[in-house]
């Protein structure tokens, strides 16, 4: 019986792997407690130029406190990805610095807070004349008090404010991703006008409010969160992406024309990502008015911060779990803490955790700062460190919170009390299991599961936050579930999200053990994660097995054929309960079902591929899609295990490969069922499993003839037609490079379609012929013996023939085989499938241009008339231009040199050969030069359509005329001053 | 399309930007001419309505009707744009000036506003000047004729007419002043002519039936209708215009 039980507070773990250590209020004495009980230090990376040294948590805690001339600011940063510790590491820094009397400390979690509380934060406890106006001016902004819906009104009222006053003739867009990019010309100014309509349009702003929308994403990180366990806020979401003003399929009803005008517009990715880097450039002085007040002068507050803390005496040490949370203020409060300390400016020394990319994007303020990383090498973490970071938490889950939060005096001073000392199995558990260095123990991890999961999620580098989530809480609480249920425990499920196939075991071992034991699946994982090596059984893995009342399985040395005899018989089916589909398929003569057949089919199948994938017979064996390649003969799954009167089975599809009829037979029958219940796992032990040889003695015989038939293909292989197919296909392997030379090495390398689906038919349907050419050439020259994949090395023999060949470009000559036959008519097909669209595209753009076309004059020439015609108003449609400039720009580069190739091939007699030339991209070269033609056509016909050649000016008004009514207007105007 | 027909679109850009060079050029043809002639039909419509204000006057001041003075103002900005105007009827007689340069400026524009200005402060003056012409003439004795109750009934079909032309204080336009000048003339020679005969009628109504139609305007008490009155009433239709109304008691 097990002695394992279930020694943790579930409650208790869930709560101490929360999402973020840094996540626990700081200054709560429980949160403390927990946070020092689980924290285990890990190497730290200091950057330093392009360099990374690693340094220990010590070290940056001795930059952070040193003393010295700290007139320079002093400014440490704690970089990493999303889950890296880093947050973590800040708030390690704050308990560590200990009793600072004449340090001002401020620190902002990123729990339970917003912008506006931010602010209040670092004001807090400093009451000077100007710091309580700025405190009121915050009350009065109400950001506080403010809804979600009043908010978002604000911030698009801001935005739109500020994208239609600012006059720049230049702007800075951000991407969401931090990348800069300068806008300006017609782009800012379209971008500006989008932006306006955007915002403006009842229904258009409507969308960017609606829920789950960007705006309301935006405003909410702003806002004050309230719940303990909120996501990380992720520096992507702060900012706008061009996939939050996608609007393409949203069915507005009622938009007005311009509104219209820009829907259109942001269909168009570019003109999305104009519209998202301009709204992230003001973005966070719309969020600063907003949630800060529009009066709020933030670099006179944090000036006026140092002021006050200098008049007190102290010095500023500032803590910041995650820079996002300042978005809309970083820029200012960056400035803050640059500038030097100075007489009625207080030192300052900060920490803040942020990741790389959202500190590159705030100008300056990287280069200022000392910089840490926590992304380190999951190698740099010694191997007992990491069993101890898992083992910390198991600890904590093991005392309870309560008990954590006692002895908060004793941990503060580095003594963590163990869960493990009051248990009565302690001795047993940790011997079985282990036990970090601390006496912590691991169960119900050992050592090895231990690294072996962590090596999983964390292969490259160390990620505290998915060992918590992903191995910590995952692993437990599959132990948790399943030692309620006595003896399951590890199951298949325990790491089933890591290695769901538990790759170290092998498959036959696994397919051994499942046919062989009750308790397999248990086998399994332990031999997959607990062994020191996978999948033998340790005298650690042999003690966890003891503990938990497993029986481990000994293994067969190999399956050979004459190696039958295992540790255990093989289980008897209990098929004989109930009459099964093949008793009625035996005794009543019924059709077998398809799926009864087919799993028969495919066990045969598997079975047959096992043992010739290691059978000593001298020929290559692969396996893909039902298919079993052995020698340039092919089992086929569905066709090659034929059952009398069953369904499936290919139909009547003609089916020359070996084959073997399973006839309708009482022995047959009970075979059938014998396997169907062995792997349903309802089997019995009364049997001493004559069924099992009795499958392997007609896997024998199959087999035999199958290698049998791979012999005799060996036999009548046709060196020189597979020479001739070879030196055809060799031109796929010659990715455009060709050079004449037979490719020899590509060869041996299943060719790529790439996006062409021609080539990618030709490929599929010539690729069996490559292979058995390659296995002929292979068996005649080098008479290979091994096994494995054929390789270039394999064919040392047949290298010097082939290499001394050249590229074929068709077959042709004397020589005909049905091979080659139907080589010729694959690539018949294969060339005129390519050059149909081709011509095609060419027939329909020769319309509007020569062979010979100068395309760089046409292109400049079109490029004078689309101008002068927009100014004079002659375009056919408002985006006319725009369509024009776009389809110009897509035009790639090489798209002459596609056009003249066409234009010169295009009425040759020999199109097989040809079609090796075409080059690269040549379809999308025409498409994207038929795209612009026809552009070019439309503004054409237009402007020749408007312009009226008969139009003259029509003047009646003649200059004497004109004249002569002045002269009578000035006499009666006379008459009137006479008057 | 043949190869032998097709131009190929390097070709037709080439054409169609001399095309749409040309029609810039036409363009521009086309608007000035059409500047000229708007500047053409705006100057002879106020030549012409000028010179009819003119005359108006001319026969205004026959009929001793003096409407008020032009203001200072509007005479200054007149004199000036004579003399733009002057300045470019000269330039206009020279060929080497363009007539869109000439006439498409803000000076013209300005002159040919302060003639509409004029034209529009006179007619202003004249409607003005006709109002108190009638105010004058209107005879005393107008509103206290009651043309109720005289007879015969075509009289007193006559002095409800000439009551409505001589009472009427409706603005008239300048254009229809004269038209409008004869018709009271006309009312009030009638008015004078029929006197007599009206004052005999009035004479010949009972004082009871008199007294009636007084206090018609104001509504009669009940009381008022005596015998006399409701025999009149009753006779032919001269009580089809006459309905009774409680009144009011808490007005």
């Amino acid at each position: 019986m097990t002695r394992a039980r279930i020694c943790w507070d579930w409650p208790a773990l869930t709560e101490a792997t929360q999402i973020d250590a840094g996540a626990m209020q700081v200054g709560d004495p429980r949160a403390d407690a927990v946070f020092l009980a689980v924290h285990q230090p890990v190497p730290i990376g200091r950057i330093t130029g392009e360099l990374v040294s690693i340094v220990s948590e010590k070290d940056l805690l001795s930059e952070f406190v040193k003393v010295g001339d700290l007139n320079q600011p002093l400014l440490l940063f704690v970089t990493g990805d999303v889950g890296s510790g880093k947050s973590h590491m800040v708030r390690w820094l704050r308990s560590s610095i200990g009793e600072r009397p004449n340090w001002h400390v401020v620190y902002v979690e990123k729990r339970n807070t917003s912008l506006t509380r931010v602010i209040e934060k670092i004001i807090e406890g400093l009451d000077s004349g100007p710091i309580s106006q700025i405190r009121d001016a915050l009350n009065d902004a109400g950001a506080e008090s403010q809804t979600l819906e009043q908010a978002q009104l604000r911030l698009l009222n801001e935005l739109r404010v500020l994208v239609q006053t600012d006059e720049a003739e230049s702007v800075l867009g951000r991407s969401a991703s931090h990348e800069k990019t300068r806008l300006d010309g017609v782009v800012l100014k379209a971008a500006r006008e989008n932006v306006r309509v955007l915002i403006g349009d009842l229904h258009l702003s409507d969308y960017l409010q609606r829920p789950g929308g960007p705006i309301e994403r935006i405003t909410k990180l702003a806002m004050p969160r309230t719940s303990d366990t909120d996501d990380e806020v992720s520096e992507v979401d702060v900012r706008l992406d061009e996939h939050d003003l996608i609007v393409e399929g949203v069915n507005f009803s009622d938009l007005n024309q311009t509104a219209a005008q820009t829907v259109r517009a942001l269909s168009n990715t570019r003109v999305r990502t104009a519209v998202a880097q301009l709204l992230n450039h003001y973005l966070p002085r719309a969020k600063a008015r907003v949630f800060a007040g529009r009066n709020t002068n933030l670099l006179e507050l944090f000036a006026e911060v140092r002021r006050e803390i200098e008049s007190q005496g102290k010095e500023l040490c500032l803590f910041i779990e995650d820079l996002v949370l300042l978005h809309g203020v970083d820029k200012e409060l960056a400035h803050a803490l640059t500038i030097p300390a100075a007489p009625g400016l207080c030192r300052v020394r900060t920490a803040i955790a942020v990741t790389s990319g959202y500190l590159r994007s705030i100008d300056t303020f990287e280069d200022r700062g000392e910089r840490f990383t926590m992304d380190v090498a999951t190698n740099t973490v010694a191997q007992d460190d990491q069993r101890s970071f898992v083992a910390r938490y198991l600890n904590v889950s093991r005392l309870g919170l309560d008990v954590v939060a006692e002895a908060i005096d004793e941990i503060r001073n580095a003594r963590v009390p163990n869960g493990c000392s009051e248990c009565s199995v302690r001795t047993e558990c940790h011997d079985a299991f282990g036990a970090s260095t601390d006496g912590f123990g691991y169960f119900p991890f050992n050592g090895n599961a231990i690294g072996q999961l962590t090596h999983l999620v964390s292969s490259k580098t160390f990620r505290p936050r998915d060992i918590l989530r992903r191995v910590i809480r995952a692993g437990v609480q599959v132990a948790d579930n399943e030692l309620k249920e006595s003896g399951t425990f590890p199951s298949k499920r325990f790491a089933s999200e890591l290695d769901p196939n538990r790759q170290r075991v092998p498959v036959a071992t696994q397919q051994f053990l499942e046919g062989f034991t009750s308790s397999s699946e248990q086998e399994i994982t332990l031999r997959n994660f607990y062994s020191e090596h996978p999948p033998k059984v340790t005298a650690e893995l042999a003690r966890i097995a003891k503990f938990l009342d497993i029986e481990l399985s000994e293994l067969p040395k190999s399956p050979e054929k004459d190696d039958r005899s295992v540790s255990r018989p093989p289980p008897t089916p209990s098929s004989t309960m109930e009459e099964s589909a093949f008793d009625r398929w035996f005794l009543k003569g019924t059709r077998l079902p398809a799926a009864d057949a087919l799993k028969m089919r495919a066990w045969f199948f598997n079975q047959l591929y096992l043992r010739l994938e290691t059978g000593d017979h001298g020929h290559l064996v692969t396996k893909k899609d039902g298919l079993l390649i052995i020698g340039g003969v092919t089992v086929s799954r569905d066709r090659s295990f034929e059952i009398e009167n069953s369904g499936g089975g290919g139909g009547g599809q003609t089916f020359d490969g070996p084959k073997h009829v399973f006839k309708r037979t009482a022995s047959t029958a009970k075979l059938f069922a014998d396997i169907a219940a062995v792997e349903s796992k309802k089997f019995s032990t009364d049997d001493n499993g004559s069924w099992y040889f009795l499958a392997m003695d007609v896997l024998d015989d199959f087999a035999g003839e199958v290698v049998a038939a791979a012999d005799a293909f060996r036999q009548k292989v046709d060196p020189e037609e597979s020479i001739i197919v070879l030196r055809l296909l060799g031109r796929l392997s010659a990715q455009g490079a060709d050079d004449g030379v037979l490719n020899v090495s590509g060869l041996f390398r299943r060719p790529t379609g790439g996006a062409d689906a021609g080539r990618t038919t030709f490929v599929n349907e010539t690729d069996r012929m490559r292979r058995n050419a390659l296995d002929a050439l292979r068996l005649s020259f080098t008479q290979a013996q091994g096994n494995g994949a054929s390789s270039l090395l394999d064919a040392g023999g047949l290298y010097k023939e082939l290499s001394a060949t050249t590229n074929l470009s068709k077959i042709s000559g004397t020589k005909s085989t049905a091979v080659l036959e139907a080589l010729r008519g694959f690539h018949v097909r294969f060339a005129t499938d390519a050059w149909r669209p081709l011509i095609n595209t060419f027939d329909q753009v020769l319309q509007h241009l020569d062979p010979g076309e100068d395309f760089g004059k046409a292109w400049t020439d079109m490029r004078e008339l689309v101008n002068l015609a927009n100014n004079a108003g002659l375009l056919p449609r408002q985006d006319s231009k725009t369509r024009f400039e776009e389809a110009l720009e897509e035009l790639p580069h090489g798209v002459d040199s596609s056009w003249r190739f066409v234009a010169r091939h295009r009425n040759s007699d020999d199109l097989e050969t040809l079609v090796w030339d075409i080059p690269n991209d040549c379809l999308i070269h025409l498409q994207k030069l038929q795209r612009l033609s026809e552009q070019c056509v439309s503004i054409l016909d237009h402007i020749e359509r408007s312009i009226n050649l008969d139009a003259r000016p029509h003047v009646e008004a003649s200059r004497e005329a004109i004249s002569a009514e002045f002269l009578k207007l000035c006499n009666l105007l006379d008459d009137v001053v006479k008057s | 399309m043949s190869e032998d027909l097709k131009v190929t679109i390097g070709a037709r850009s080439a054409r169609a930007r001399l095309l749409v060079a040309d029609f810039v050029q036409r363009n521009e043809g086309i608007q000035i001419a059409e500047n000229a002639d708007l500047i053409l039909r705006r100057v002879g419509r106020t030549v012409t309505a000028l010179a009819d204000q003119n005359e108006l006057l001319f026969r205004l001041e026959a009929e001793e009707i003096v409407p008020k003075q032009t203001a200072q103002r509007v005479v200054e900005t007149a004199r000036k744009g004579r003399r733009v105007l002057q300045v470019a009827a000269n330039k206009l007689k020279d060929p080497n000036n363009d007539v869109g340069d000439v006439v498409k400026t803000k000076s013209i524009d300005d002159a040919l506003f302060a003639a509409e200005n004029i034209i529009k402060f006179r007619n202003q003056a004249i409607e003005n000047a006709f109002i108190t012409f009638r105010n004058q003439h209107r005879p005393n004795d107008l509103n206290e004729v009651q043309a109720e109750g005289i007879e015969p009934l075509t009289l007193s079909v006559k002095v409800r007419r000439l009551q409505n032309v001589l009472a009427s204080q409706t603005q008239v336009s300048s254009s229809a002043v004269l038209t409008e000048l004869d018709k009271f003339r006309d009312a009030l020679r009638d008015w004078e002519e029929l006197r007599p005969q009206i004052e005999a009628a009035q004479k010949r109504i009972s004082p009871a039936l008199a007294d009636f139609f007084r206090q018609i305007p104001q509504g009669v008490a009940w009381q008022g209708l005596n015998e006399e009155v409701r025999e009149w009433l009753d006779s032919g239709s001269n009580g089809d215009d006459y309905i009774l109304v409680r009144r009011d008691r808490h007005p």
